[in-house]
């Protein structure tokens, strides 16, 4: 369904992605692993279109996205829900709002949204403060608003960016659970993340990245950064 | 389509009511623009008058020597309403003008006609009162009056002179309102635009972070600028209707209770162009708010 195909991104002289192929299949779960500045985050704006590649090619469901024409992409992005560390909710709109515009911005009906909305919210247990606005809300309970968000879209595929980064252990597992149910009903997760403890519970397909490259794609993989230290290679 | 243009209508309702004091100081500024864009609509318009006036007082007056026949002075009409300059040419007999300067002038001319009425009989001579289409045109007319033979001596210097450097200042004066009042009017209504596109820019600049996250959750372009579009288009629409309303008062007090004001007749403009102008006031109004709006979400739907 994704396809990086030989991709490779540039800021200036920098290197963010180099030569980085791979496929996300149907209801996968995959981990995208790496230390601060590996191109996890890249490769999830080159996704969501945010960024286009220097060189090769991003296919969706057989497509070139660079391709896409400006009016083609809000289409797109409603297939591939983003989910944020930093949550990124409509600070000016409640709870309720929030996820609301998401099936507003597709066009659902008004029905629609009154029985989806509610429902998702039920899923991230959030149903009994729809009202509030995002400041009036934890961290967690923000991250799970933006999978709410993510949920109603109905993705095929949701890109998750270190969405436990901001939050402590038990609001992590939280959210993890919640991305685990979401992968059950039909979607594809690529969760970036630095959580060891996350990754190695998954038992899922890991890919890790170092310095722009793949380094390592294990069906059943765990947490395992390399890094170089005075020529040799050590087990972070 | 419907239900996306009522979301967006919805959503620049709540947009302005959350963000209120936000809004309330874009719309004030709107609100400032067009005012001063009325005022300056007003000084036009007053700037005009006080040309027409001066125009329609600076008259060429050619007064003839007290010895000068009625069929010369006649002859002399006729020639010059023959000319393409003249509107208009109207004789005044002798005895017209002394009657009007007994009926108009001050105590010191009446005594003064008095006594040269008992020496010398009228002092008065015929006139010629010449209205021109332009005073612009005043110097060909001149030139043509110039070469009528003999007409030196049928006339009084001393006013013919002092006519005419009258209407010269008249065009000097014309000339430079014509050229200073635009140049003003131009000139404020550039700050004007800048300042209330820059106040609009601002406000649309605190919703950059939500424009980027309404476009990575799917919006499309016009589904995310549409709410700034309706609210520019309600902040052109109040605020037209407010300086309209401010002009109508303002103007209707001047008229009232400012004397010195009334012959510019403002109010009557006001009134008698009320349409034209609300929709100049609305288009302007439009264009500060709906376009700079277009224009300052456009840099960052760019996601």
């Amino acid at each position: 369904m994704l396809i990086f195909d030989n991709v490779s991104k540039k800021y200036g002289e920098f290197h963010a992605l180099q030569k980085v192929s791979f496929q996300v299949d149907e209801n996968e779960f995959v981990s995208l692993v790496g230390k601060s500045g590996a191109g996890k985050s890249t490769l999830l704006k080159l996704l969501l279109r945010e960024e286009r590649p220097s060189h090769g090619k991003v296919f969706f469901e057989g497509i070139d996205i660079g391709g896409f024409h400006d009016s083609d992409l809000p289409l797109y992005r409603r297939r591939i829900a983003p989910v944020f560390q930093d949550f990124k909710l409509l600070a000016s709109k409640n709870v309720f709002e929030n996820v609301a515009f998401a099936m507003e911005a597709a066009g659902k009906s008004q029905r629609d949204i009154k029985e989806d909305v509610p429902q998702a919210l039920d899923i991230v247990d959030l149903q009994s403060k729809k009202d509030r606005f995002p400041h009036q809300l934890s961290g967690g309970e923000q991250q799970r608003v933006s999978i709410a968000r993510a949920l109603v879209q109905r993705p095929q595929v949701l890109l998750a960016d270190e969405p436990t980064g901001n939050l402590d252990p038990v609001h992590s597992w939280d959210i993890v659970n919640l991305l685990l149910k979401i992968n059950e009903l039909g979607t594809s997760i690529l969760l970036a993340t630095h959580s060891e403890d996350i990754v190695n519970v998954l038992e899922r397909r890991v890919i890790t990245l170092d310095d722009g490259k793949v380094v390592s794609d294990e069906k059943k993989g765990k947490y395992e950064i390399v890094e170089k230290k005075e020529g040799a290679r050590v087990k972070a | 389509m419907l239900i996306n243009f009522i979301r967006i209508i919805k959503n620049s309702i709540k947009n302005f009511a959350r963000n209120l004091w936000l809004s309330l100081a874009t719309l004030s500024i709107i609100i400032l623009a067009l005012s001063l864009i009325g005022g300056l609509i007003l000084l036009n318009a007053a700037a005009n008058t006080v040309i027409d006036d001066a125009h329609e007082r600076a008259d060429y007056t050619l007064r003839f020597q007290r010895d000068t026949s009625e069929a010369d002075v006649l002859i002399i009409k006729e020639k010059i309403e023959q000319r393409p300059e003249a509107s208009r040419v109207v004789y005044v007999s002798p005895e017209e003008a002394l009657q009007q300067q007994k009926e108009q002038g001050n105590e010191i001319v009446q005594e003064a006609i008095r006594v040269a009425e008992e020496n010398v009989g009228n002092p008065y001579g015929a006139s010629l009162h010449v209205k021109l289409y332009d005073t612009e045109m005043f110097p060909e007319l001149k030139r043509y009056i110039d070469d009528i033979p003999d007409i030196e001596s049928l006339l009084q210097d001393e006013h013919r002179a002092h006519n005419e450097a009258l209407i010269e200042k008249v065009n000097t004066i014309t000339n430079q309102l014509n050229y200073g009042i635009p140049i003003f009017i131009s000139t404020l209504a550039i700050f004007v635009f800048l300042v209330t596109y820059n106040t609009i820019r601002l406000a649309i600049y605190t919703a950059r972070d939500e424009i980027h996250i309404m476009k990575l959750v799917g919006a499309s372009n016009w589904f995310v600028r549409g709410p700034f579009l309706i609210t520019g288009l309600f902040y052109a629409i109040f605020s037209s209707l407010f300086a309209m309303g401010l002009m109508v008062f303002l103007t209707w007090q001047i008229d009232q209770h400012l004397s010195f004001l009334r012959d510019l007749e403002l109010y009557l403009y006001v009134t008698q162009h009320f349409v034209y102008i609300y929709l100049v006031l609305l288009g302007i109004g439009f264009v500060l708010s709906v376009v700079s709006s277009y224009i300052a979400v456009h840099r960052y739907l760019k996601v």
